[in-house]
């Protein structure tokens, strides 16, 4: 079992061979933040939208503002 | 009379108009407020003095034989360099496009030099408008402190009287905040209102373009000039089947200027006044008061999935900001700023479905705020526009009553992004300079954000200016 953060580190990894990114070390600890920032943004929005996947016309549109 | 770099551009319009001062001596008056503060501010990224002179020469001479174009005639503009310009380098301040030389104008700005306004030259912007500080930029208030971002060099060359209108753009805040930061007006208008064609991209879905001026009026008179249905914008609604676009000046002069009967102000309960200055609090809640007194209702509003609308305006804006950049990554990766670099590469991780899954939230986000006005009869909320006055320029962070701790450049953009996310219309106003309780330092111009109903700038604009006729205009103390 891992650790939350070490899945982060896990995830990030794939995401950056996956991209074709080969950061230096320095860059891979602000990388790895925002990576984190933004898998619990992402948890927070996914926590509201997997309650509404059957609508639609969730897609923002602009019409609409 | 006052140096006409002080007037604002309704002041400066009326003497254009009789007579009473020429273009040509108001370009030189700005041209040397330039020179003069210029090296303490470094507002521009490039000054266009001979280009600004031969238009105002021309413009003397057509309102001499009775070509007047209107109050925009002969009145100095400063462009946020993101905006394509025609033989002026549209740099976006990056290394990245340095010999970048557009041959047209934007919309927006062939717009304004069509209703004969005179560039000055070219404003700093944070980096593609990636950061909330413009670091190249200092603030006119006190030099030691951001103007704020990402239009600072508009913000800081408004403010200090370089120019009478500078031209911003807004994806999380970039004209609201330094409009607050340099005590200045700053209107971010409805998604599609205003054309975004010829303007570099940051996030194409939040995107929006705008003015600052040093009155509500002044924004009133460029609104006038620059709102209109565009085609080659995907983003641009045509209103034309819902009654075309409202005069905006002319909506400020409809009733007494200060009668706000039959308007309510929602003021929020949550996150516009959580982990705020002091300072800041005190100067919004007072304007509020001022506005229930000038006949406003005033209630309280909570505001629909708080918590969710930064969540979604940031996963938005990192997918879309690393596909914009993709190539000029791949190619000229080592001419951005670390700063930006970084976040850009950032945004090559957020995954596809996190990134519809925040289109959607943002939906009903969007639907949510619908139902809070529908229920609340809102017309505007006011709010903060940022949580504190300009941060210190070495940056640092603070920590709070609540215990957390908040990076200035992370802060700063805290309130801005619900008007982003769903399109609507937020004005910054002066409304105060900060006192020996702020977080940061006394001697700082405070902003109240006006968020308004889709389309309904007029309503946004005349609740701005009659709050801002109760006041005395807000000038720096600035000597070159």
């Amino acid at each position: 079992m891992h650790s939350i953060e070490e899945q982060f580190e896990k995830q990030l990894d794939q995401a950056l061979e996956s991209n074709g990114l080969t950061p230096l070390p320095e860059d891979r600890a602000a990388l790895l933040k925002a990576f984190t920032t933004g898998r619990e943004q992402a948890a927070l929005v996914f926590s509201v939208a997997e309650a509404r996947y059957e609508e639609p016309d969730l897609i923002f549109s602009a019409s609409l503002s | 009379m006052s140096e006409p770099y002080e007037l604002t551009l309704s002041e400066a319009a009326m003497a254009i108009a009789r007579g009473e001062l020429s273009p040509v001596t108001l370009t030189e008056s700005v041209l040397s407020r330039v020179e003069q503060v210029e090296p303490q501010l470094n507002a521009f990224a490039c000054v266009t003095a001979e280009i600004a002179q031969t238009a105002a020469k021309q413009a003397e001479q057509e309102i001499a034989e009775g070509s007047y174009r209107g109050p925009l005639h002969g009145i100095p503009l400063g462009v946020k360099d993101l905006y394509e310009t025609a033989g002026v380098p549209t740099t976006s301040s990056s290394k990245v496009r340095a010999d970048y030389v557009p041959t047209s104008d934007s919309t927006v700005v062939a717009r304004l030099l069509d209703a004969g306004m005179i560039m000055i030259g070219k404003t700093h912007t944070h980096e593609f408008a990636l950061g909330g500080i413009t670091p190249t930029t200092r603030n006119p208030w006190n030099t030691a402190h951001i103007p704020g971002g990402s239009s600072g060099g508009s913000g800081a060359a408004v403010a200090s009287g370089e120019v009478m209108v500078g031209l911003g753009s807004d994806t999380g805040g970039s004209i609201r905040m330094p409009a607050a930061l340099c005590g200045t007006v700053g209107l971010k208008p409805t998604y599609g209102l205003v054309s975004r064609r010829g303007v570099a991209s940051l996030s194409w879905s939040l995107d929006h373009v705008g003015p600052l001026t040093r009155t509500v009026r002044d924004t009133a008179l460029v609104m006038d000039a620059i709102a209109a249905y565009e085609r080659a914008d995907p983003a641009s609604v045509d209103l034309t089947g819902s009654g075309g676009l409202p005069g905006y000046t002319a909506a400020l002069d409809t009733g007494a200027a200060q009668d706000l009967t039959g308007i309510t102000v929602g003021v929020p309960t949550e996150l516009f006044f959580d982990d705020v200055d002091p300072e800041v609090e005190g100067a919004v809640r007072a304007a509020v008061a001022t506005l229930g007194d000038l006949g406003a209702r005033v209630v309280e509003v909570s505001i629909p999935m708080a918590d969710l609308i930064p969540a979604a305006a940031q996963l938005i804006v990192r997918a879309e900001v690393a596909s914009y950049h993709r190539s000029m990554l791949r190619e000229k990766g080592d001419l951005y700023t670390e700063q930006v670099r970084l976040g850009i590469e950032a945004g090559n991780l957020v995954l596809a479905i996190d990134y519809v899954d925040a289109l959607r939230v943002r939906t009903l986000v969007q639907r949510a705020w619908a139902e809070m006005i529908t229920t609340t009869g809102v017309d505007v909320v006011a709010a903060p526009s940022t949580p504190f006055p300009a941060p210190p320029a070495d940056l640092g962070e603070i920590t709070w009553p609540s215990g957390s701790v908040e990076k200035h450049s992370r802060g700063v953009g805290r309130y801005a992004s619900p008007a982003n996310l769903l399109g609507l219309p937020g004005l910054s106003v002066p409304v105060g300079i900060s006192g020996a309780q702020s977080v940061i330092t006394a001697g700082l111009p405070i902003g109240m954000q006006l968020i308004g109903r889709p389309f309904d700038e007029a309503t946004v604009l005349r609740v701005g200016h009659a709050y801002e006729q109760t006041r005395t205009p807000m000038l720096p103390v600035l000597h070159g």
